[in-house]
């Protein structure tokens, strides 16, 4: 039997940390630099704790190990306060200042496994601030994440990572689990460990190979695996044909699309190419990889060339992985080639503290995007591939119609419909209380049925909405029809009506917002 | 030195749609007012010379993708 151990605290990257004993690996290098970043002061170390995820690893796989591994993992708390035992009894005895200074300084917490060189299991830290509000990190895909210890209730919000063990999960396995763990799914269903996706995708007919250890899953058992865990899998392959042996992307596509998902609360695999640029040119391909986009930053809005349509996401800039081979949320640019296609650089900003660390993103090679997929709810069946279609189309009416006069800036996700009514109505139509009650109720009383989630196109001159198509999402794609529009301007209603007989579409119910 | 995974304190400014409310107080925009010299052969030209951009939104999923291990 388990003997107990205490609780133990200790300074921050002190010897008695044990994210301090990484210093080997990049994860290790990469979490320490995120905690410093953090402002991480203080370590809480439960030495025993039993993990969902390793107990089913464990469960899967190294039970039967000669190697002997134990059960039990640790789990490490940081905080970006001083806390000693003094105050952490004061905080578990009901003290409620000490109860709110360490509930309002966590920063998070990391599992560590008791597997000698993959020992960083579920890890969930909090973003560090924003500081561009009015350009927003959009992490919709970020949930709420409860720890207690010793009966504090400790949250963090984020979206749980963890370095693949190779024993029961790959890249692309770490990847799914992530993406599963989103905000978006949090009414419908029990966050499947790694050992259930790997199981899931050697299920009978689906690979010859053994499940475990794990030596990577293929594209097809990936989406096979969200198909049979009921979840509709969108699938965005890329749209150019480079020189390897996968798909590559453009700046529009993949900017478009990996913003329409994770804006829909949707946190997206990508699957690619790792690569490494040739002194001479080119590249030399190191092999392929999965990662689990879980955020970006939005793009700012220029004020389009009459006659254009621009995509707003296609500016974007910064997106934020959780790779398993550096760490969760680490920042990454969209570059673009010479031949036009995309790759993903590990690009972080100057550091905020004052750590001497070696950077693991000097020699984290480039990866280069060849196809999308992320797990939707089982009745959205459109991809924002057909949103941003129908876009290029109505975006083109519109402007033909004003003989050109008219540029528009376009952007498009997918929204529960409530959610759309409820919050992102109040968001654009904040300071006129009588037409947003208006429209919510028109929305209500003249508009057919809804779909419980909606695809929303949204039209506007640079950075200012004029207009949002809600798309049905249950239907399939030649079927797929406007609902009804929400016109912010009154030249939008005769526009429209105009253009779309000219063109042959019907874009639903009209409804004014202005 | 380890360069933090810190966001930069100087991000570009600006909005976007997502972003930014409805003008409060909107009088007919000059640029989206019709053109009625413009005819429906027109328009349709113009949804087919954006077809070739919306074709990249029409990926097909390869046998060769689902394949390949990851």
């Amino acid at each position: 039997m388990r003997t107990a151990q205490p609780l133990q605290l200790s300074l921050f990257d002190s010897d008695d940390d044990p994210l301090s004993q990484l210093r080997g690996s990049p994860q290790g290098q990469y979490l320490r630099s995120y905690l410093a970043d953090l402002d991480a002061k203080t370590v809480l170390v439960e030495p025993a704790y039993f993990d969902r995820d390793y107990l089913s690893e464990f469960a899967a796989f190294y039970c039967t190990s000669a190697a002997g591994y134990p059960n039990v993992c640790r789990r490490l708390h940081y905080f970006s306060q001083q806390v000693d035992r003094n105050a952490f009894e004061r905080a578990v005895s009901g003290d409620a200042g000490e109860r709110e200074r360490l509930t309002s300084s966590y920063l998070g917490f990391i599992v560590l496994r008791p597997i000698p060189k993959t020992p960083i299991g579920r890890t969930v830290l909090c973003w560090y601030p924003d500081a561009a509000p009015q350009l927003p990190r959009v992490v919709e895909p970020s949930r709420k994440y409860v720890c207690n210890v010793a009966g504090l209730a400790l949250q963090v919000r984020g979206l749980a990572w963890q370095q693949q063990d190779a024993g029961v999960g790959a890249c692309a396995t770490v990847a799914l689990w992530s993406m599963l763990q989103s905000s978006a799914f949090d009414d419908r269903h029990v966050v499947p460990t790694t050992a259930d996706v790997t199981r899931a995708a050697h299920a009978p007919g689906m690979s010859a190979f053994r499940a475990f250890p794990s030596k990577g899953l293929g594209f097809g058992q990936l989406i096979a695996t969200l198909r049979d865990s009921g979840f509709a899998p969108l699938v965005i392959p890329g749209d150019r044909n480079g020189a390897g042996d996968l798909e590559q992307f453009t700046r529009e596509h993949f900017s478009a699309s990996l913003a329409a998902l994770i804006r829909s609360g949707y946190p997206v695999l990508i699957a690619g190419m790792l690569v490494k640029p040739r002194p001479a040119g080119g590249y030399d391909e190191i092999g392929r990889h999965a990662v689990c986009a879980v955020g970006f930053r939005q793009a700012s809005s220029m004020p389009p060339t009459p006659g254009d349509l621009d995509f707003e996401d296609a500016g974007t800039e910064y997106i934020y992985l959780h790779d398993d081979n550096l760490g969760p949320a680490a920042r990454f640019r969209i570059e673009v080639d010479a031949s036009g296609s995309i790759f993903l650089r590990a690009t972080p900003p100057p550091a905020r503290h004052g750590l001497l660390l070696d950077d693991p993103t000097i020699s984290h090679p480039l990866l280069r995007p060849s196809a999308l997929l992320a797990a939707a709810h089982d009745d959205v069946r459109l991809s924002p591939d057909v949103l941003h279609a129908r876009a290029l189309d109505l975006g083109a009416m519109l402007t033909a119609a004003t003989g050109g006069k008219l540029g528009l800036t376009v952007s498009a996700r997918f929204s529960r419909l409530a959610r759309y009514v409820c919050e992102e109505l109040e968001r654009v139509l904040p300071l006129n209380p009588t037409v947003l009650g208006r429209v919510r109720l028109e929305l209500s009383e003249k508009v057919p049925p809804m779909s419980l989630h909606i695809g929303v196109v949204r039209f506007g001159i640079g950075p200012t909405p004029l207009l949002d198509v809600l798309y049905d999402t249950t239907d399939s794609e030649p079927n797929t029809q406007a609902f009804c529009h929400v016109a912010y301007n009154p030249a939008m209603p005769p526009l429209i009506e105009h253009a779309c007989s000219l063109g042959g579409v019907d874009l639903g119910v009209s409804i004014s917002a202005f | 030195m380890m360069a933090a995974m810190s966001e930069a304190p100087n991000v570009p400014a600006g909005t976007s749609l997502w972003t930014t409310p409805a003008s409060p107080m909107p009088t007919p925009l000059k640029e989206a007012s019709i053109d009625v010299s413009v005819s429906r052969a027109r328009v349709r030209a113009a949804v087919d010379a954006a077809r070739d951009r919306a074709n990249a939104f029409s990926g097909r999923v390869t046998e060769e993708l689902l394949r390949k291990s990851f």
